[in-house]
């Protein structure tokens, strides 16, 4: 059911168009275009990394993981062999431009999980709140071609990931190892830094970035306190780094592009909160809980209207290591394709 | 796991605080909804111009329509587009819609430019123009306001969506009691000046607007009084209050913008705009120097030594020809008329005034102008009586009257208060009569009473003396004329005998013009919108100026209402000022302003028929009609207002005044000595001019009093064709939606630091009938909340809904032997839960007066957590609750501002509640002071009372404080609930800090901020707050980069008082303790009520707490917008108190027995000092 209601664009476009039409006789004052609302190119190559002054996107996605595998500690590609693991995110994302340079934005991500052993003959299945994240992106720079379309933009990125999502792991009974539900949180707070830039020629456009995330520690309701073995414990996630490129070409209406993103996850650490100000003394960390993960992305993007795009994707994993904190899927992703759509409103 | 109930995290309570009553919302310019009233709107190319009209017209006392007004803006709009439009480079893409008011009499003229709103009444109210100069209202406020529109979105940094950025955060610390807050709004920071200056100039640009002796008049006296506002006052809105400040901030900024045209060329203004549109700077005055090359600081002094050149160059030619002013009539001696140096060197003392404390040049100079100011400020239409026994004048809306001969007015007499006798005299003598503010007004000949214009709702009642409520029942309030009485009588105070007013005392206060005296007066009927009266000779009819749908006409109509004749018929705008009839009472003359033209006119008090005593380019006004058939008049024939006088038997009109400020509002004494309102820097002042000093220089060739019969009737009989705007019912247009992006940095516990962003919106249609926000923060507490609410009807209802979570840490000692003599086998736990409120309301809310309002409301809220154990929240009580609340205040203008003094806010709340404890793990029961509860209904009262009000005048000392507006608060507190009920429904009170609370001083966050916040609870609540308040530093006005600050405050306080409850058994018989540790008892009647007072508090462990005090308010604003008050509070709670969970605030629940033995913690919080920091929060 989750699945379908988030993978068919079309429905969405008739929602969103009947949405629309019937809000028009008395929406027409409120949302007409306003003089200062930045110019904005129909095509996918020719946007900045910012979306303008005055423009708000609202985008709805839908992401879905059917998982074959998951990546050792070693990172080596381990088949499951009576599991199924099937992740599903649907999501609501806003960008608004809020200076000639500034974008704000944020996105509510709402996860579907499912999982199922043969072997065991276990079928579990949850669904909750993840972590919203929003951010604000500067643009430094920007050189205009001369019909004033954006040939170079680059931007600086802060964002953060808030731990709104559920991370109760629910009743307990047997030991924390069994748990009733799916924890959708790290329960941690992420502040990640980016620099992105993009440079156009022609109908062809490389779009890379580079970052850092600094993921802090927090107490998490699903870390194990090992002394009364119970729940309750403060739990760090490791830091990454990461960078990705993706060049996309312009075909009229239609973009094609393909982004390899790489990540590098430092270990993770764990313990209990200790006095003072520096609260994480106390914190040991997890040997073997970092590792590389290398993704391929091709995407195809459809510019329906200066207004409406569509964007479908495939998330390749190429390289991961480790399944130390299954099923945060944020943290340590386990191996299969991810199929991802979005829908892309604008005014 | 039981304790966790215990911990109190804000998140409940802040939910049901902020659901506690309906916002009192209102439409921007009236509290009062008006279903009687259909919409329309006029639509052209780039505009929509809304419209309303009674629905009702037969037999409607209040019927209005604003059609004419609405078709001309239209006009007028769609001329003016083009021109701002090129001014800026900017043409709108997006359609404005302008709203026409007519449902009041009260001049009203803003935009709101991201929202592509423009608001204006039709009316442009009384004495607009004596600041402005002659104008045509709707153009001149249109471009106005357009110009604001055009100018600010060119000037924009901010996405037009985007009102400010909201960062801000709170740390509270339980260990070192401290919480610390910050906001900052993040803004568009366009100065003061050049936004109101400059729409005066692009209006200017664009041929709408010119700088006019009023407004030249207005700058000439700032600039030769020394009261221009500095380089940092200028730059805010909120820089002072002292008179014409705020009209200085719109003339100073239109006198730089001439200044800066005539220097670099007349589109530097508008290029400042587009140079801030690049790009957001901490400064906005930064971009005069990239524009100009020249700093802006450089170029005000540039502009101050430029104007104070030209005026005292203006003022010496003045004086050259011979000043004739006369004096300002005043019954004492000031202490600027000084007459030697030695009186000048006391004036300009430092000192002077001011005998100790800290003084300064600033300080001095404010409490100079302070004093000048004391004598009249708004002081319009002074008037003799035809027998010379009453003098009277117009001030500041109220009708001064004294018993007087002129042989007493020093003015005529030239005793400059030399006779202290007669000074003193004239302190028995004031009678005060409501008016309108700064109105005509008239004797009625041969008897002691006057005809004023007034609201028709001005009578005064029994109830509103006894309560301060005076009840508005139909929304409207428009002026009408009265015939009132003075009110006087013969007394004698020792050996002086003098015609005074008694005023009324009613519950131990005077009240000025008493329900006693109110009954003598009389409302004119048939007169509504009537202003302006003039009474005829003979004393039985009365002439004024009727106003409908943004045009006068000249009314006559006897004393009794009797005969109603309209003399005018115009219905296209035209404007009048004061009549006054001729001497046979046949004639009146009237100013008349119509084509951009305004001259006196003489009328046919039968026939109607009209010709102009002039006809020229000047601002001819006021005329008064003397008895040997000569008009008196105020003209600008050479830049200043003087006083003229027209000659009937020769035509020749002399210069009777040579002022350098500005004479107006003429009138002759008995004796044809002349009293008129002077202009000064200081106000509007009333001077008298002794006959023999008239100057009488023949100016006849400065007027023109022939003109081509033809043209003037040709002018007269024009009417321009609106026939082309064609209205259509409204469609209820939504304005572009607006809002605010959001980030908060808060704690709920020491190691729990948590960022949260988002932001809100707001939406309405033009006419204010529908509207609605939504405000979501996401982060670890995430909080939603949506409001609806429909204005169309009498009562504005709302709907509303509200999600909050929040996620909280915390931790718990352990004892396995629960001893805590032996530590060795005690640890630490650490754990995290989550909590969630939702609330759904409907509410309704109902203005009785600008002083009354009430609501009604019904909730629902419910109320749980989310522990780890549990997959989904698990719903831990519900709760449905009905109720109402009266709300009073009468705490005057700037009743939030630092230091309040006087008035009163009384909230009084009755909630009925039903409450079902539905917590499954716990088998959907709770123990709360021993009861085991279930599903109960009960019924709470809450009343609250704050008080303010200055220390009373008892001897010298406190006098001398009063003057310095030391101020008392008294705050009180008391509520009452009528049976046991669960904790989350008793009352509650602590410290409080605003950033969470909200920054009121009407109701004060000093209510036992000793302790911590929501430490304390109970069924039975009675706390007062007492405070004593006194300004530190008054009138500051420094700026310091982006921010300004305005004043400094100091006060003191105090509280005392307790929350009681209900008290478990304590005999062992009595109760049980089921398997969290908590004694329940075995039957509920042993669960007994605290007597208040009496008891001690079972729960805090006192039978009364104290706290006192000390804080410093910080009142000022942030980029020259937004207000950005701050404090420091520092509070010492005397008792020790108890209580469950974290009591002590180190966010570990000490879970061991303790040596009460029963289920309170066992930790207690020590008396000591809790310091409270707010930057940018309000107090």
């Amino acid at each position: 059911m989750f699945y379908g209601r988030f993978q068919s664009p079309e429905v969405h476009v008739i929602l969103s168009l009947a949405l629309a039409s019937w809000f028009e006789p008395a929406l027409a004052a409120g949302f007409e275009a306003k003089t200062m609302r930045a110019p904005l190119s129909s095509a996918e190559v020719e946007r900045p990394l910012v979306i303008g002054r005055g423009w708000m996107e609202l985008g709805l996605g839908a992401d879905l993981k059917d998982a074959t595998g998951a990546w050792s500690n070693d990172g080596d590609l381990v088949p499951f062999d009576a599991a199924r693991w099937r992740y599903a995110t649907g999501r609501v994302g806003v960008r608004y431009g809020i200076t000639r340079a500034g974008e704000l934005w944020a996105s509510v991500p709402y996860h579907y999980v499912h999982l199922t052993n043969d072997a065991l003959g276990t079928d579990t299945s949850d669904n909750g709140l993840g972590d919203p994240s929003f951010g604000w992106k500067f643009e430094w720079m920007r050189a205009n071609d001369a019909s004033r379309v954006p040939t170079a933009s680059l931007v600086t990125e802060l964002s953060f990931r808030v731990p709104a999502g559920k991370e109760a792991p629910g009743s307990f009974i047997g030991g924390p190892n069994t748990v009733e539900s799916f924890v959708m949180s790290t329960g941690t707070t992420d502040i990640d830094l980016t620099v992105r830039g993009r440079k156009r020629v022609g109908a062809v456009a490389v779009t890379g970035a580079i970052g850092y995330n600094r993921r802090t520690a927090g107490v998490t309701q699903f870390v194990v306190e090992t002394k009364n073995r119970q729940f309750g414990g403060r739990f760090k996630p490791g830091d990454e780094f990461h960078a990705s490129v993706e060049p996309m070409v312009q075909l009229g209406p239609v973009a094609v592009g393909a982004a390899a993103a790489f990540r590098h996850r430092q270990d993770a650490a764990v313990g209990t909160t200790s006095g003072g100000l520096l609260m994480n003394r106390n914190l040991d960390t997890i040997e073997d809980s970092g590792g590389l993960m290398l993704d391929v992305k091709p995407a195809l993007v459809v510019n329906a209207t200066r207004s409406l795009d569509v964007r479908a994707q495939v998330g390749i994993p190429v390289m991961g290591e480790g399944l130390a904190f299954f099923p945060l899927e944020t943290i340590t992703p386990t191996y299969g394709l991810t199929y991802s759509g979005t829908l892309a409103f604008r005014y | 796991m039981r304790t966790f109930l215990r911990h109190v995290p804000a998140a409940a309570v802040l939910a049901a605080a902020l659901a506690y009553a309906p916002s009192a919302e209102a439409k921007f310019v009236s509290p009062y909804n008006h279903p009687d009233l259909d919409w329309y709107s006029i639509e052209t190319e780039h505009f929509v111009v809304h419209y309303p009209q009674s629905r009702v017209k037969e037999g409607n006392d209040h019927y209005l329509t604003a059609e004419w007004t609405a078709k001309k803006a239209a006009k007028v709009s769609e001329e003016m587009w083009p021109k701002m439009c090129a001014e800026f480079n900017w043409f709108l893409k997006e359609k404005i819609h302008i709203v026409i008011l007519n449902q009041s009499d009260e001049l009203e003229g803003f935009t709101i430019p991201s929202w592509d709103w423009i608001e204006v009444s039709a009316n442009p109210g009384l004495d607009f123009y004596r600041q402005r100069g002659r104008m045509d209202w709707l153009p001149d406020v249109l471009v106005h306001e357009f110009a604001h529109v055009v100018s600010l979105k060119a000037n924009a940094t901010l996405s037009e969506g985007t009102q400010a950025v909201s960062i801000g955060g709170l740390y509270s610390d339980g260990l070192s009691d401290t919480e610390n807050g910050v906001e900052f709004n993040l803004m568009d920071n366009d100065p003061f000046y050049w936004t109101e200056g400059g729409a005066e100039y692009w209006s200017d640009e664009s041929g709408y607007n010119w700088w006019t002796p009023s407004r030249d008049m207005h700058i000439r006296t700032t600039v030769l009084e020394d009261r221009l506002l500095s380089y940092d006052e200028w730059q805010t809105r909120a820089q002072s209050f002292r008179w014409g400040d705020g009209e200085r901030g719109y003339q100073q900024g239109y006198s730089f913008a001439l200044y800066l045209r005539q220097r670099f060329g007349n589109t530097t203004y508008q290029k400042f705009a587009l140079e801030s549109n690049k790009g957001w700077r901490l400064d906005w005055n930064d971009v005069i120097e990239e524009v100009t090359g020249v700093p802006a600081e450089t170029l005000y002094n540039d502009w101050v030594a430029y104007i104070t050149k030209k005026y005292q160059d203006q003022y010496a030619k003045v004086k050259a020809e011979g000043e004739v002013v006369g004096q300002e009539v005043a019954w004492a001696p000031q202490a600027w008329e000084y007459e030697d140096p030695a009186g000048r060197d006391a004036w300009f003392d430092p000192r002077w005034k001011r005998k100790s404390g800290p003084v300064n040049e600033d300080t001095a100079r404010i409490e100079r102008e302070k004093a000048r100011e004391r004598t009249g400020t708004w002081q319009m239409v002074p008037r003799i009586s035809e027998d010379g026994g009453w003098m009277g004048v117009n001030s500041r809306g109220l009708l001064s009257l004294a018993k007087t001969s002129e042989a007493s007015v020093n003015a005529f007499t030239g005793a400059v208060g030399s006779d202290r006798g007669l000074a003193d005299l004239r302190n028995y003598s004031g009678t005060m009569i409501p008016a309108d503010f700064m109105a005509a007004w008239d004797f009625v000949p041969g008897k002691d009473s006057v005809v004023v214009s007034m609201a028709e709702d001005s009578a005064n009642s029994r109830l509103n003396e006894l309560t301060g409520v005076k009840p508005e029942l139909d929304g409207y309030n428009w002026k009408s004329l009265w015939v009132i009485p003075i009110p006087h009588e013969q007394e004698k105070d020792g050996n002086v005998s003098f015609t005074g007013y008694k005023a009324d005392k009613v519950l131990g206060r005077e009240v000025l013009f008493s329900s006693k005296q109110w009954k003598t007066a009389r409302k004119i009927p048939n007169t509504a919108r009537g202003i302006e009266p003039t009474v005829s000779p003979d004393g039985k009819k009365v002439a004024y100026l009727e106003y409908t749908d943004g045009v006068l006409n000249l009314v006559t109509i006897n004393l009794d209402g009797t005969e109603k004749k309209r003399l005018t018929n115009f219905d296209d705008g035209t404007w009048m000022q004061r009549a006054d009839w001729s001497p046979d009472g046949t004639k009146l003359a009237v100013a008349l302003f119509r084509n951009f033209q305004q001259d006196i006119w003489v009328i046919d008090a039968q026939t109607g028929a009209a010709e102009p005593l002039m006809y020229d380019r000047w601002e001819d006004q006021d005329p008064f009609w003397a008895k040997d058939g000569s008009i008196w008049f105020s003209s600008d024939p050479n830049g200043i207002f003087n006083v003229f006088r027209w000659d009937p038997a020769t035509k020749k009109i002399a210069q009777v005044t040579n002022v350098i400020g500005g004479a107006q509002a003429p009138s002759l004494t008995p004796e044809g000595n002349l009293l008129y309102s002077y202009y000064t820097g200081h106000g509007w002042k009333v001077y008298g001019l002794a006959k023999e000093d008239y100057l009488m220089k023949d100016a006849t060739a400065s007027f023109t009093q022939d003109p081509p019969k033809d043209a003037v009737q040709a002018a007269w009989a024009h009417r321009e064709d609106l026939s082309a705007f064609k209205p259509r019912p409204y469609k209820g247009e939504l304005m572009a939606p607006t809002g605010a992006p959001v980030i908060r940095l808060t704690n709920d516990s020491r190691d729990n630091l948590a960022i949260q962003a988002g932001g809100y919106v707001f939406l309405q249609d033009f006419v204010e009938n529908h509207g609605g926000y939504v405000q979501a923060l996401l982060g670890e507490d995430t909080l939603v909340v949506g409001q609806y609410f429909y204005q169309g009807w009498y009562p504005t209802l709302y709907l509303t809904a509200y999600h909050y979570t929040t996620k909280f840490n915390y931790g718990f000692l352990l004892d396995e032997d629960n001893n805590a003599a032996t530590t060795n086998d005690q640890g630490m736990w650490q754990g995290r839960n989550e909590q969630y409120a939702n609330i759904a309301m409907a509410s309704m809310d109902y203005p009785w007066s600008d002083t009354l309002r009430t609501s009604g409301f019904s909730r629902y809220l419910e109320y749980g957590f989310r522990t780890t154990s549990e997959s989904a929240f698990q719903p831990y009580m519900w709760t449905l609750q009905s109720g109402f609340d009266v709300n009073f205040t009468n705490i005057a203008y700037f009743g939030s501002a630092a230091n309040p003094f006087g008035g009163r806010n009384v909230d009084f709340n009755y909630t009925f509640g039903a409450t079902d404890i539905v917590f499954a793990p716990q088998a959907s029961r709770s123990v709360d002071d021993g009861q085991m509860l279930d599903a109960y209904n009960y019924n709470k009262v809450e009343l609250r009372w704050t008080e303010q009000a200055l220390v009373p005048a008892w001897g010298k000392v406190l006098s001398g404080l009063q003057e310095l507006r030391h101020t008392l608060q008294l705050d009180a507190q008391l509520g009452f609930i009528d049976r046991n009920v669960d904790r989350w429904d008793e009352f509650r009170a602590g410290g409080q800090h605003p950033f969470y609370w909200g920054s009121d001083s009407l109701r004060p966050n000093t209510m036992f901020s000793g302790y911590p916040s929501n430490s304390l609870s109970g069924e039975t609540m009675a706390q007062v707050n007492l405070a004593y308040r006194f300004p530190l530093r008054r009138e500051w006005n420094k700026r310091v980069g982006p921010f300004y600050f305005y004043d400094v405050t100091g006060q003191v306080m105090g509280s005392a008082g307790n929350l009681w409850s209900f008290r478990p058994p304590e005999n062992a018989d009595d109760f049980y303790r089921n398997e969290f540790g908590e004694r329940v008892a075995r039957n509920a009647d042993s669960v007994r009520r605290e007597i208040p007072f009496v008891d001690e508090a079972y729960k805090n462990g006192n039978r009364l707490l104290y706290d006192a005090g000390g804080e410093v308010r910080v009142s000022g604003s942030l980029f020259n917008q937004g207000y950005w008050n701050s404090f420091l509070r520092v509070v010492y709670g005397f008792n020790t108190v108890r209580g469950y969970g974290d009591v002590n605030g180190d966010d570990v629940q000490d879970t061991m027995n303790n040596a009460i033995g029963d289920e309170l913690s066992n930790e207690v919080e020590e008396p000591g000092v809790r310091v409270y920091v707010g930057l940018g929060t309000g107090w």
